[in-house]
């Protein structure tokens, strides 16, 4: 009886081993179990005791191209603060720089020192920050002549070098970080098609645009002699472009902010979607103005920037009584010389309304001609290329405006900025990048130095862009609304998306209704459906072999008559 | 006479069989068979939670294994291992049941090594590593989509026998593996298609 219990035990053993086996495979790869001591000696703070670690972040400056693949993981923690050509400002959970540094990624740890309370990005050369800037302040070079300012209290003009301009950086930005391999960068450069054919009611907009009412605006604006932002001028200059569109019969409203202590108001005409009018297209300029030394006395400001407010007033009395699918908004910007604060304050407002902003188009110094033939420099972030493109190839069929296309997100010295913070996409069109007007910023800066030919092409050409993207309507007209959900199955080694598209009937009689595909925002889309689908809703499955998300296509949906007539396409939908 | 003489060959009988009996049993103690091939069946307990996430039913592998001894106490190990499971992705996003799909998951092993026997009577311990090619395909239920992909990695694995005959044992096993793929999806980055089975069994010795 003893002998086989001997054999029996070691058995029993092993057996008890592969169930404490069967058991350990219950963990997790990275949660790690600890055995702690009810009793510290050290009060644990709850946070710690709720989520398992402490949080603090750090600012860093991180390079867009990276040596190494940085996991979608990190990236998602990582909080961008401002996006750049060739870097990232963002904030980051302290332990997750020690990853990124393990993983090898290049990177500056940014230390604001002890009572830093803004930031703010300067552009301009510095060669002695210490001297140069206020006192406790400390910059860090970016890239060239652009550095990161962390100063105790917002900087105002008169605190820089007079050629410098910046930007107070307010927070995290609604962008998602984009950390590129060179392999991957060559996909921002993607392009769309350019060749569009010029629409007649387009055509006949363009061809209403007045030089000689521009030059008048210009010179309205300029007779006030300085429109630096905090000044009554600048208020009476806004009363003027606000009875302007009221008088041209535009709907017109203010909304107000305070800027340098001073409530201030961005003036804003609107010209309502007949379709979707929660999808907008906006042509803003900035109307204020500032000249080193005399702003509050002569700021004249005619190219920078009556010239762009010029072209929002001209446009509203031509779109005035137009019919689009979708609304265009014409904004005239206070408080931008200050630190873009009439923009900044617009879009965020924008976001939180959740208007759909189809594209941003932001006229700023357009009339200074320094060669022939001149061309005008359309800046756009690496989001917003497709809104370049569009101008580019709008202008060889309206206007034949040479065009400059740039793709620079450090490009921030102006309105359209902000809308990129937002997630918008936004385009500057300016005379020249860099800068060649020698009056800028100066009591020099007059009517008499522009070139009126210039300014009246650089307007047709916008309000083309801003009617095509806006569309004069058009039957049958397309669904209102399009709405998209997607649904994501992953089993160990695969995924399935599975997209339901589901759309408004049109409001004028359509027999059917074809579905467009695109990789990129108004890009190349492509029909999914061979026949005009009678029913209002599609749904499309998608297997991707991937640990990551792939880019999302966009889709549109257009309306088709009993005679085969195709109308406009719809709002733009992407599965987010 | 008759009697004691049928006496005496019962006797003599049962003297011999009792001998030769024992003799055989010290024989059989002594002898080590030259070949085992054992088949068994079990549970599979996947030690990648992405696994049990999409499959979480019981998984049954079943399992092919010989040994060829080398000497009393060594021998070299060759088999094949099968797991097919059913399951159902992970889902994110508006669910709807129309775009649900089940996934099928069919695993395939060549495992071999070394291992070590320790015997005692009937009762015999083994236990032994090596490595482990693996081939899987998974499949969605209803489409032409699948994946397949292949392993390499370490086994290591422990036998239980109790002879029932001098050719029959029946066995016990409890076999671990780490297969790492290099491969997954958005609900699993990295698939790892280890973990350890308990399976049980019959071995025939030659």
């Amino acid at each position: 009886m003893t002998r086989p219990k001997r054999h029996i035990r070691p058995f029993l053993a092993t057996v008890a081993l592969a169930v404490l086996l069967l058991g350990a495979t219950g963990l997790s790869d990275d949660r790690v179990l600890l055995s702690i001591d009810r009793t510290q000696r050290v009060r644990v703070p709850p946070e710690i005791v709720a989520t398992g670690f402490s949080d603090d972040r750090v600012l860093l400056c991180i390079d867009r191209v990276q040596p190494v693949r940085v996991p979608p993981a990190i990236v998602a923690t990582l909080s961008p603060v401002v996006e750049l050509r060739t870097v990232w400002i963002v904030s980051a959970p302290s332990s997750v720089v020690r990853r990124l540094q393990r993983l090898g990624v290049s990177l500056r740890v940014l230390e604001p020192p002890a009572g830093s309370a803004s930031l703010h990005l300067v552009r301009a050369r510095l060669t002695d920050p210490a001297r140069e800037l206020p006192a406790r302040a400390r910059a860090w070079p970016l890239e060239e002549g652009l550095w990161l300012v962390a100063a105790a209290a917002a900087l105002t003009p008169d605190q820089l070098p007079a050629d410098a301009s910046f930007e107070p950086l307010t927070g995290p930005v609604n962008v998602p970080v984009v950390l590129e391999t060179s392999g991957a960068h060559a996909v921002l450069r993607q392009t769309v098609s350019t060749s569009v054919a010029a629409d007649p009611r387009v055509q006949s907009l363009v061809a209403q645009v007045s030089r000689d009412r521009l030059a008048g605006h210009i010179q309205d604006l300029e007779s006030f002699q300085t429109r630096y932002a905090t000044t009554g001028s600048a208020r009476a200059a806004a009363e003027t472009i606000f009875r302007h569109f009221a008088d041209v019969g535009v709907a017109v409203h203010t909304e107000e902010f305070v800027s340098g202590g001073v409530t201030v108001s961005n003036v804003i005409a609107t010209i309502p979607g007949r379709v979707s009018p929660n999808q907008v297209v906006i042509v803003g300029a900035h109307y204020d103005s500032f000249a080193r030394t005399v702003f509050l006395t002569t700021a004249p400001g005619a190219d920078d920037n009556a010239s762009g407010t010029a072209g929002v007033m001209e446009m509203a009395r031509i779109l005035a009584g137009q019919a689009f699918d979708f609304t265009i908004r014409l904004v005239a910007f206070a408080a931008e010389e200050t630190g873009l604060n009439g923009s900044r304050d617009y879009a965020a407002r924008a976001r939180q309304r959740g208007e759909q902003v189809v594209g941003m188009l932001d006229l700023d110094m357009i009339a200074f001609v320094d060669r022939s033939p001149e061309d005008v420099d359309v800046t756009a972030n690496p989001a917003s290329t497709w809104l370049a493109d569009h101008y580019v190839s709008l202008a060889a069929a309206y206007t034949g405006l040479p065009v400059r296309r740039i793709v620079d997100a450090s490009s921030r010295s102006s309105d359209h900025a902000p809308f990129w913070d937002q997630g918008y996409s936004a385009v500057e069109i300016i005379e020249d990048v860099p800068l060649a007007n020698p009056y800028y910023h100066t009591a020099g800066d007059r009517f008499g130095t522009l070139n009126m030919d210039f300014a009246t092409d650089v307007v047709r050409t916008t309000l083309a862009v801003a009617a095509t993207l806006a569309q004069p309507v058009n039957a049958p007209a397309p669904p209102a609304t399009v709405r998209l959900r997607s649904q994501i199955s992953s089993s160990l080694f695969s995924n399935l998306e599975t997209t339901f598209l589901e759309w408004d009937r049109s409001r004028d009689a359509a027999v059917g209704y074809n579905i467009y595909q695109a990789a990129n925002s108004h890009g190349d889309f492509r029909k999914l459906n061979a026949a005009p689908i009678t029913g209002t809703s599609l749904a499309q499955n998608r297997f991707f072999r991937s640990t990551t998300m792939p880019d999302r296509p966009f889709y549109v949906v257009t309306a088709v008559d009993a005679s085969g007539r195709e109308g406009n396409r719809s709002m733009e939908v992407r599965a987010q | 006479m008759k009697a004691s003489c049928r006496l005496s060959v019962v006797i003599l009988l049962g003297w011999w069989m009792v001998a030769a009996g024992a003799g055989m049993a010290r024989a059989q103690a002594r002898a080590v068979p030259r070949v085992e091939v054992s088949v068994a069946a079990g549970i599979f307990v996947a030690s990648d939670a992405a696994v049990t996430s999409v499959y979480p039913g019981t998984k049954i592998p079943i399992a092919v294994l010989a040994d060829v001894n080398l000497t009393r106490y060594v021998s070299v190990f060759a088999g094949g291992r099968f797991l097919h499971m059913t399951g159902h992705p992970t889902l994110a996003g508006s669910a709807d049941p129309a775009a649900d799909s089940d996934v099928e998951l069919s695993v395939r092993a060549v495992v071999f090594g070394a291992r070590a026997h320790y015997r005692r009577g009937r009762f015999e311990a083994v236990a032994g590593g090596g490595a482990a090619y693996s081939t899987y395909t998974e499949s969605w239920a209803g489409t032409s989509e699948s994946v397949s992909g292949s392993a390499w990695g370490p086994v290591l694995n422990a036998d239980f026998a109790f002879g029932l005959s001098r050719h029959v044992a029946a066995i016990g096993r409890v076999e671990w593996s780490r297969l790492a793929t290099g491969q997954g999806s958005l609900g699993s980055p990295s698939v790892q298609l280890g973990g350890v089975a308990v399976l049980g069994g019959i071995a025939v010795r030659f």
